[in-house]
């Protein structure tokens, strides 16, 4: 089943095409990560799956719900954490959870053993009730994912999630997409990180300038490319054969 | 800083000030369009008064219009004095200990010397821009009305350029203190309070000396005769006082009036150098121990579990409101002005009908007035406090036109009890007709639940994700434009109630104005300016593009 889907899906800025027709699908149980050089059009493909951005033409689908005619029932399906730990800077992490996940429907105790539970997951219980304004970056990255994680998703976006954790919350997050993805969630991740996007992802894209240069798992990507380097040999030497 | 830093800097100014293109520009123009009738009214009004008092001179020979214009001056120069020292004093704890701009320059192989003196100086511009904007047209005017208008203009703005000056400077001071002996993630909020006391001292003060007895012919003729009669004090070692008597003798035409403003402004220049100068080491100090102090601090909340959606969104906006730190100051200057009002309705006249009518149509546009004031600052920002986490939002399942449903509601209820205990106790006093108290009543709970959509809706339609505080959106160029918008129905709230303001329109217009037909272009008036913004943020929240990178 297609969790994720973009249809010719293109975004302009007056003269400029920051995302050119862009046509992918991700099905249900995939770890797609979508790596590209800045620019590229990673967070403007993410912009449009999450609502944030309107399509010029073409449509994004969550869980086969066009996310501009049906907003509200298309973002039900998804969780998602943007490139910065965008918080409300007068609320407390254990606040940020309880309105997310009321949000979502979430209700009396059950909500809150949930946000106990997802604290406690992502190392949050001492600054439970600090205001977030007073955290540390990655502090706030962390309850950004904590956010992301409350409802269980069945569509789960990050743009570069693992930018201002440390090694270990890295690899607890690593883990917890793995999970998620094996109990039939699809996870959507932007990435600058070649490795890492060929350590965690089952699927890949390729984004060069707008488009989408190829797609699959990095290893038939190399194999599609006559490479046999990792995956940022295959997009470097995609890069040179498109340049911008 | 270097000229490269100064060009940037103005650059970013103005991209912040006039918006990107297109829609964002539209609350830009109309602020600026408000502020230009505004100076355009102060003017003009400034010349009637100046015209009616020649006039009105002439027939008083006994009175002096020098010792007149000293008093007045000496009035204008200390209320703008105590205006940028309190502003100075809370702009200072920003600007020299939370500016996210100086951690940013702090980095930089730059002097703290020279740190310092640049956020003195960004302190005292942004502390006096609200004096300025009265001060110089007014003083504009007053040197134009002189026979030597280049000279009054100097003997005016040389000593208020000093006044500004050395006010600034002993609100850095005082700031530098009060962070150096109140906890540090307290400090703005009691710098706020401090000048939210001083500011509402300062209406009582004006309060205390009944500016209401110039209504009466007679009394405003012994008011002038004791201020105009006889020669103000000498001023001894009072600045303000120096500053009045050098712009008097300027605006005189002579020219000794220079030497006061000259010397005041030296002093001033003195101390806005020699204050961060001699304050280094301490700012520098005082800073360290805000940011090693600024750690996140935690006390553990109480469990309040949802019930439903409405009331966690009700909890949200509370929470973003009164945990503001310039909110406790904001609402209790409100509150100053709100007790004010009362105060002042036990004197308002209550023999004459047609006159309890008139002043019922004006207290019930008046308490909209108030109650524009209090949301202007409360609702406007309402969607721009979000800042950035309005990307997290809007990728929840949320429907905006709901959460500003909720916005609104959380804004409107005190919004409502203001209007209508204002207008109420107005009503209670005047005792006017059925019909007016009926109409003042229904205007004050039609007003109140209006103006807050009027600006929940435009704050939204227009919103400013990554302005400093609410403060700075409340007071932008869309704020401006709310205001008056705002201020625009408290107006016709006044002839929707009193009939003698009816009478007078229609004189005016030469018509016969049928007696419903203001009370129902107000509720039609009324519902528009809530419905239409509201409706078009919603429409604009859900589709528009959202960038708060």
């Amino acid at each position: 089943m297609t969790l994720i889907r973009f249809e010719a899906a293109t975004k302009r800025y007056g003269d400029k095409t920051a995302l050119s027709d862009l046509s992918l699908e991700i099905p249900a149980g995939a770890l797609f990560a979508l790596v590209g050089p800045n620019g590229a059009g990673k967070t403007t493909a993410i912009g449009l799956l999450t609502g944030l951005l309107s399509p010029t033409s073409g449509r994004t689908f969550l869980a086969g719900i066009d996310v501009a005619k049906d907003p509200v029932a298309a973002k039900a399906k998804l969780g998602f954490v943007p490139d910065r730990p965008y918080l409300w800077p007068k609320w407390t992490p254990r606040e940020t959870l309880r309105f997310v996940g009321a949000v979502f429907g979430a209700r009396g105790e059950a909500l809150e053993e949930r946000i106990d539970t997802e604290l406690a997951a992502f190392d949050l219980v001492n600054v439970a009730d600090a205001r977030n304004e007073t955290l540390s970056h990655g502090t706030r990255q962390r309850v950004a994912l904590a956010q992301a994680f409350l409802h269980d998703p069945e569509v789960l976006v990050l743009d570069e999630p693992m930018v201002g954790l440390d090694p270990i919350a890295q690899r607890s997050l690593g883990l917890r997409l793995r999970a998620l993805a094996a109990r039939g969630s699809a996870v959507l991740l932007t990435t600058h990180q070649l490795a890492q996007a060929e350590e965690l992802a089952t699927d890949a894209g390729l984004l060069f300038d707008g488009r989408l240069l190829a797609r699959g798992a990095p290893g038939a990507l190399r194999t599609a490319s006559g490479l046999t380097g990792a995956l940022s040999d295959v997009f470097f030497a995609l890069a040179e054969e498109h340049p911008a | 800083m270097n000229a490269v830093y100064r060009a940037n800097a103005a650059r970013a100014a103005a991209r912040s000030l006039l918006g990107a293109r297109g829609r964002a520009r539209i609350p830009a123009l109309a602020g600026l369009l408000s502020l230009l009738l505004f100076v355009a009214l102060e003017v003009v009004g400034l010349e009637a008064a100046i015209r009616a008092s020649a006039a009105a001179l002439a027939y008083l020979p006994e009175l002096r219009p020098a010792f007149l214009a000293e008093r007045l001056l000496a009035g204008a120069f200390g209320a703008a004095t105590a205006l940028v020292l309190l502003g100075s004093l809370t702009t200072a704890v920003s600007t020299l200990f939370l500016s996210d701009e100086l951690l940013a320059l702090a980095v930089l192989p730059v002097p703290h010397r020279r740190l310092l003196a640049r956020q003195a100086g960004l302190t005292l511009a942004l502390a006096s821009i609200p004096s300025l904007l009265l001060a110089i047209p007014a003083l504009g005017v007053a040197a134009a009305a002189c026979r030597t208008p280049a000279l009054a203009a100097a003997a005016c703005l040389l000593p208020l350029a000093g006044l500004f000056l050395l006010a600034g400077s002993f609100g850095i001071a005082g700031a530098l203190v009060l962070v150096r002996l109140v906890p540090a993630h307290r400090a703005r909020l009691f710098a706020a309070l401090l000048s939210a006391l001083g500011l509402s001292a300062a209406l009582v003060g004006f309060r205390a000396v009944r500016p209401e007895r110039l209504l009466d012919p007679v009394e405003a003729l012994g008011l002038l005769q004791a201020l105009g009669a006889s020669a103000p004090p000498e001023p001894g070692v009072s600045p303000v006082a120096w500053a009045a008597r050098g712009a008097a003798l300027g605006l005189a035409g002579d020219p000794s009036g220079l030497l006061p403003g000259v010397a005041l402004l030296l002093a001033g220049l003195a101390a806005a150098t020699s204050v961060p100068a001699a304050l280094v080491s301490v700012h520098r100090a005082v800073w360290r121990d805000v940011r090693e102090g600024s750690a996140g601090r935690e006390r553990p909340a109480r469990r309040r579990p949802v019930r439903s959606l409405a009331g966690i969104l009700l909890r949200a906006e509370a929470a973003t409101v009164l945990r503001d730190a310039s909110t406790p100051a904001q609402l209790g200057s409100l509150a100053a002005v709100f007790v004010l009002d009362i105060l002042n309705v036990r004197l308002l006249p209550t023999s004459d009908p047609a006159a309890r009518d008139l002043v019922a149509g004006l207290q019930t546009g008046l308490s909209l007035f108030l109650v524009a004031a209090l949301s202007l600052r409360f609702a406007y920002p309402a969607v721009s406090t979000d800042g950035r986490a309005a990307a997290v939002l809007r990728s929840l399942p949320l429907d905006p036109r709901r959460h500003l449903l909720a916005r609104w509601a959380a804004r409107a209820a005190p919004a409502v009890a203001a209007s209508m205990v204002l207008t109420g106790v107005s009503l209670e006093v005047l005792r006017p007709s059925a019909a007016t108290a009926g109409a003042a009543l229904a205007v004050a709970l039609a007003g109140g639940l209006a103006i807050p959509a009027l600006h929940t809706g435009l704050g939204g339609l227009f919103p400013r994700y990554d302005a400093a505080n609410a403060i700075a959106v409340a007071l932008g160029p869309g704020g401006l434009f709310a205001l008056v918008l705002s201020t625009g129905l408290a107006l016709l709230a006044t002839v929707a109630v009193s009939d003698e303001l009816k009478l007078l329109l229609g004189g005016l217009l030469g018509t016969r104005t049928p007696a419903g037909l203001p009370l129902g272009v107000f509720m039609a008036a009324a519902a528009v300016s809530a419905l239409a913004p509201v409706a078009l943020a919603g429409r604009s929240l859900t589709t528009s593009d959202i960038s708060v990178g």
